[in-house]
């Protein structure tokens, strides 16, 4: 009993039920059980001869034979019946085996079918079963697939519009939609064609990884053409090709702007593919987000070339040359996605022989930092000639942002020195100090005169600060994109300018090209840099030589004057001119004023302001004639030089010339 | 002694004189320089070329000389040009003394020989 697999309902069914499961539980038992009873009943049957019970036999045997079927299935009934009907034939009468032995086939014959449509019945059932479940696993399947699939396409997509928002430049936004959109649909690579302003050309922006000619994407079509990309285009649909002679499979996709189609998007497969309903649509919103991104990027450069030209127009084209200051400036504007500031740098001569620098930073980028900048620009230059001192001329500077401009904020830096004392008056605006380097190359950092950027509070006053610049020293002034990175404080980018002021050239033209060296070695330029270095040179002592009265004395005298010029800062044509004045006026001293007598003459010069002025002296008297010999080189002294005083007098005869430095054309 | 100043003569064809100036042409060697070219400047001569890209310094008394030389070289019916670069210092003589009215000016000694 505890053998049986229901055990535990076993006590409470009948022993009917309970025998029943005995035999269904053991087929070979009931088998033989059944084979033994029929040959008990059947048997004797044959040595008794009753014919008045000759029925009996083959109704014991359809009995135990259906018994047998009912207890343990078709194939063990159908057997114990076949073996009664057997035994009837054997051994009965002949009637005995009819009537018996019939009954006895039927029921064999009944449970063999019974049992085939039993079996085949499970059969399909099991087979069905299994099917149905591989079916359903196969769904379940690609159920998931699909939805990760669509998961990863939809991630995917938004990166596209993420990446795409943070490119500025259009040529970036073409590459990133080329790339991505292949990414996107598995393509092998990817491209974006614009339309001509013409209307009826497709040019290449961008194909494949890299920006080198791939033959699937020729660099211009026509709007007409029947290439994938055109069609699309022109059917402003989704366009799909099958293989062509370099791919296998094709899509294109319109490039929508909000004003119209910009251009058309394709994607090549390298093998054979079909593109899905869900790829068509990524195609289509690729292209839509790739048209706004195109316009934006537009937008943004027009209006980044705008700043830049209204910025650069307001820089100085040259700065102008200076006894005893040497100057140089540069601006530099950011990384290619970054907006011009309104950086800017002036250099000032003031009416009484000081030179007013300055630099200036206006919070904000593009074209409204721009236009600050200029106001602020000529506001400064206005106010430098009328206020006194540097702290008057910011103070009068912010009050002039704060009621023209509220709302903008800058921070500058103003400095006022004179070229003969050296001495330096300055108010800084909220602005990075200058850095001052002395000749030996020891460096220090201007820090007072400090208050508020202009625009921060409504009426600042601003210090002055007071240093002296020696002969031989330079100033740095500088906007703070040239010390300011992300990841360190100013403090750490000023120490690091201090150092590579010291060991820079002292050449003002030289300083700035190697502090903006080390700026251009960071891995990205994050802000722009405005830099004005002006070096205080000491005066080269002024000209005086005594010179033989004697022709071959004249190229010796040439040379001299000439280095001296060239010490002056005087330009080639500046040095050239003045030398041959003076070589003229010297030449007639020689020639006129003394005759074959070997006695000398001065020749002297000195810087007035910007002015240079030749004495040539001699102790004869000579007098210009108008067509004489010496007329074509008075002619060429007047032509040369700014003003010529030629005076002579009992004691001899001067030459006085003064020619302007710097206003060589 | 080194010179301060010298013509170095070039015939690049028989009926072609090219004279380069060098170093400085004032008072001392004007005329004298003047001369050595005149002498080269035969009568097969039908162009001149004063080569002045290279001459660093030049006075009146030399401005005087050469247009001596050019005078009479345009007056046998020669050609006289002269050569001087774009932004020379020594241009400002040219302008002053209106040489350049006398001597048609060339750019470089290529586009004088082939001026017609």
């Amino acid at each position: 009993m505890s053998s049986s697999p229901e055990g535990g309902d076993a006590d409470r069914v009948g022993p009917g039920i309970r025998a029943a499961r005995w035999f269904h539980a053991r087929p070979g038992t009931t088998l033989l059980l059944g084979l033994t009873l029929e040959l008990v009943t059947i048997l004797p049957f044959r040595w008794a001869d009753l014919d008045a019970w000759r029925g009996l036999p083959g109704a014991v045997g359809i009995v135990i034979g259906v018994l047998a079927a009912l207890l343990c299935g078709p194939a063990v009934g159908g057997i114990v019946a076949l073996f009664g009907a057997v035994l009837l034939a054997t051994l009965g009468s002949g009637s005995t085996a009819v009537l018996a032995g019939i009954p006895l086939v039927v029921v064999w014959v009944l449970t063999a079918v019974l049992a085939g449509a039993i079996a085949s019945r499970e059969r399909r059932r099991t087979a069905d079963a299994i099917e149905g479940a591989r079916a359903a696993a196969k769904a379940a399947g690609r159920a998931q697939a699909l939805a990760e699939r669509t998961a990863g396409r939809m991630r995917r997509l938004q990166s596209v519009t993420a990446e795409l928002s943070r490119v500025a430049a259009a040529g970036q936004v073409a590459s990133v939609t080329a790339r991505r959109a292949a990414d996107l649909v598995g393509g092998s690579g990817g491209a974006l064609y614009a339309v001509t302003p013409g209307g009826d050309e497709l040019e290449l922006r961008s194909a494949g990884a890299r920006d080198e000619p791939v033959p699937w994407a020729p660099s211009a079509l026509d709007v007409g053409a029947n290439h994938p990309a055109s069609e699309a285009f022109r059917r402003r649909s989704v366009v799909v090709r099958g293989a062509d002679d370099t791919w296998a499979s094709a899509a294109a996709a319109l490039v929508r702007g909000a004003r119209g189609p910009l251009g058309s998007l394709l994607v090549v497969f390298e093998s054979a593919h079909t593109v899905s309903d869900e790829e068509r649509t990524l195609l289509e919103t690729v292209g839509d987000l790739a048209g706004r991104a195109l316009e934006r990027a537009e937008r943004y450069e027009a209006e980044r070339a705008t700043a830049e030209i209204l910025q650069r127009s307001l820089l100085p084209s040259g700065l102008p040359r200076i006894p005893r200051l040497r100057a140089a400036g540069r601006y530099e504007a950011g990384g290619p996605d970054v907006q011009v500031g309104g950086d800017w740098y002036d250099l000032l001569e003031l009416p009484d022989g000081t030179v007013g620098l300055v630099v200036g930073d206006v919070v904000g980028r593009g074209v409204a930092a721009a236009t600050i900048m200029a106001k602020l620009r000529s506001g400064l230059r206005a106010y430098a000639t009328e206020r006194d001192g540097p702290g008057e001329v910011v103070a009068a500077l912010g009050r002039h942002l704060d009621l023209y401009e509220s709302g903008g904020m800058a921070t500058l830096l103003y400095l006022v020195i004179d070229p003969r004392t050296g001495l330096l008056r300055f108010a800084s605006a909220g602005h990075p100090p200058a850095v001052l380097r002395m000749p030996d190359g020891e460096t220090q950092l201007l820090d007072g005169g400090r208050s508020t950027p202009l625009g921060a509070t409504p009426d600042p006053t601003y210090p002055e600060g007071r240093a002296r610049l020696p002969e031989g020293g330079s100033l740095i002034l500088y906007t703070d994109g040239l010390v300011e990175r992300r990841s360190e404080s100013l403090d750490a980018g000023l120490a690091r300018l201090r150092a590579a002021v010291g060991e820079g050239p002292s050449n003002p033209e030289a300083l700035c090209l190697h502090l903006l060296d080390a700026v251009r070695q960071r891995p990205v330029m994050e802000d722009d840099v405005a830099l004005l270095v002006v070096e205080r040179v000491p005066l080269p002592a002024s000209f005086r030589e005594s010179v033989p009265a004697r022709p071959e004395e004249l190229a010796g005298l040439r040379r001299l004057l000439a280095d001296w010029l060239t010490r002056l800062d005087a330009d080639d044509q500046e040095a050239f001119d003045i030398v041959l004045a003076a070589s003229e006026a010297s030449s007639n001293t020689i020639v006129h004023a003394y005759g074959a007598t070997d006695q000398a003459f001065d020749v002297q010069g000195e810087v007035q302001g910007r002015d240079v002025v030749i004495e040539v002296v001699d102790r004869g008297r000579w007098r210009p004639a108008r067509d004489g010999a010496n007329g074509r080189g008075i002619e060429l002294m007047r032509a040369l030089m700014d003003d010529v005083q030629i005076s002579t007098n009992e004691r001899g005869t001067s030459v006085r010339m003064r020619r302007r430095l710097g206003s060589t054309p | 002694m080194k010179r301060l100043g010298e013509a170095v003569i070039d015939h690049p064809d028989p009926a072609t004189l090219v004279a380069t100036l060098r170093g400085e042409v004032d008072v001392t060697n004007a005329e004298e320089l003047a001369r050595q070219i005149a002498a080269e400047a035969t009568n097969e001569v039908d162009r001149l070329v004063l080569d002045f890209s290279e001459l660093a310094f030049l006075d009146s008394s030399g401005v005087r000389a050469l247009i001596g030389l050019v005078r009479r070289v345009q007056t046998r019916g020669a050609l006289a040009m002269a050569v001087v670069p774009e932004g020379a210092p020594i241009e400002r003589i040219f302008e002053i003394t209106r040489m350049e009215e006398l001597v048609p000016l060339a750019r470089s000694r290529d586009e004088a020989l082939r001026a017609p």
